[in-house]
């Protein structure tokens, strides 16, 4: 395995990180919000 | 290993960045929060957006901020974002005020506008807290608030002043609370670290809203996944309130009053001082001017003589327990207001709500010298 093949892995593995903490911190706003839509009534 | 340490530092990224970032569209061009960036539409607003907004109005030649909180009738529903009723407040009262329109649609005086009010006791600026209730519901239970997100972001973050009733509910929540409860509590938990809230409502708003709902779909078709600063304040003007006069279901409008009314006593609306005296702090309540309100006189005046006493009297004995809470003042100010004033059983009209700031501007203005920020 040669040193360049080496640092694109790192590079991509890196990257798949931050892609998965985009994804989780999209998730935890995604999970905070109402479950059940809140139904405003006026009368 | 590079793929943890990619995740730490995108989420380090993404935390500092929820913790910049500001909508500057929303915070300087603020009037309120409209259907479009509220709970209803999926939307719910962080503590350091109402911190934002308040710093904007800060800039300028210092003032008192009055600042509005409770619900849709003080929101301005009903009402076109150009004549909503406390721009009124805001001329009656002149440049030595702000006035600032934190109610929401489904609010209390106790889960969104206080936030700001308590923000600025805190930092000792002078400041007015105004906030409406019914004779059911003055400050709501915590579980029952479409809100109550923003107000574990609020005390997470230090902005709510301290008060052991309130303080041992919301520490607790997280790991002893009911769930609707516990899932707010972790979240904000979470979220005074990672600031995912922040961050998300702030690319929602500038860039590209992620939230799909129902109510910005059946509207805005495509729009729905716009950003929201795009989607306007939808609220009517007076003459398309008035073309719509009649299209309303007054004898469901009648059996919905009549059953809030008679269902006074309805465990719904949970203990009415109680829950008041917990979720306010007496600091905040010495600075509020708590308002009652009542029903469009259209369907008050349908009542029987027995149910026109009892109401009457709930309410002589509502404003009774604000007062011994320690609130400012408390007041009944729609009491000579006619059907034109409303717009539906409940929400005021633009003419209604010129009068409603033109009855509280003098409140407001003693409360400022009795509590000395005016001569």
């Amino acid at each position: 395995m040669t040193a360049a093949s080496t640092i694109g892995r790192w590079i991509l593995s890196a990257i798949a990180g931050i892609l998965t903490a985009v994804i989780l911190h999209y998730m935890l706003y995604r999970i905070g919000l109402p479950l059940k839509p809140f139904i405003y009534v006026a009368f | 290993m590079p793929f943890f340490i990619g995740l730490g530092v995108g989420l380090a990224a993404l935390s500092w960045l929820g913790a910049t970032v500001e909508s500057t569209r929303l915070t300087h061009n603020f009037v309120r929060f409209h259907q479009h960036v509220d709970a209803e539409s999926g939307y719910v607003p962080t503590a350091r957006q109402i911190r934002s907004i308040v710093d904007a109005q800060a800039e300028g030649p210092p003032a008192v901020f009055v600042v509005v909180g409770g619900t849709s009738v003080f929101q301005g529903a009903g009402q076109h974002e150009s004549l909503i009723w406390t721009k009124f407040l805001q001329q009656n009262l002149g440049a030595r005020f702000r006035v600032v329109n934190l109610a929401q649609r489904g609010g209390r005086a106790s889960d969104f506008g206080n936030i700001a009010a308590e923000f600025l006791i805190k930092q000792k600026r002078p400041v007015i807290f105004v906030a409406d209730g019914s004779t059911n519901v003055f400050a709501s239970r915590l579980e029952a608030s479409p809100y109550r997100q923003t107000i574990f972001d609020a005390w997470y973050r230090g902005y709510l002043l301290p008060w052991p009733p309130r303080d041992r509910l919301l520490s607790n929540a997280a790991w002893y609370g009911p769930d609707a409860l516990q899932a707010s509590a972790l979240g904000a938990m979470l979220n005074s670290y990672l600031n995912f809230n922040d961050f998300w409502n702030y690319a929602g708003y500038e860039y590209v809203n992620l939230n799909w709902n129902a109510l910005l779909g059946a509207r805005f078709g495509r729009r729905s996944f716009g950003p929201r600063a795009d989607l306007g304040d939808p609220e009517l003007m007076p003459e398309q309130y008035a073309a719509r006069q009649g299209s309303q279901d007054r004898n469901r409008v009648m059996q919905l009053i009549r059953s809030a009314v008679e269902g006074l006593t309805d465990p719904r609306w949970g203990p009415y001082k109680e829950s008041a005296d917990q979720m306010i702090p007496p600091r905040l309540r010495a600075v509020t001017l708590a308002v009652l309100r009542l029903e469009n006189p259209y369907y008050r005046d349908q009542f029987e003589p027995a149910e026109t006493e009892a109401y009457r009297a709930r309410i002589e004995d509502r404003m009774r327990q604000l007062q011994e809470l320690g609130f400012n003042r408390v007041i009944l100010p729609t009491k000579e207001f006619t059907e034109a004033d409303y717009v539906d059983g409940v929400h005021l009209s633009v003419i209604g709500g010129q009068k409603l700031a033109a009855e509280m501007a003098p409140v407001i203005r003693a409360m400022a010298t009795q509590l000395g920020y005016l001569p």
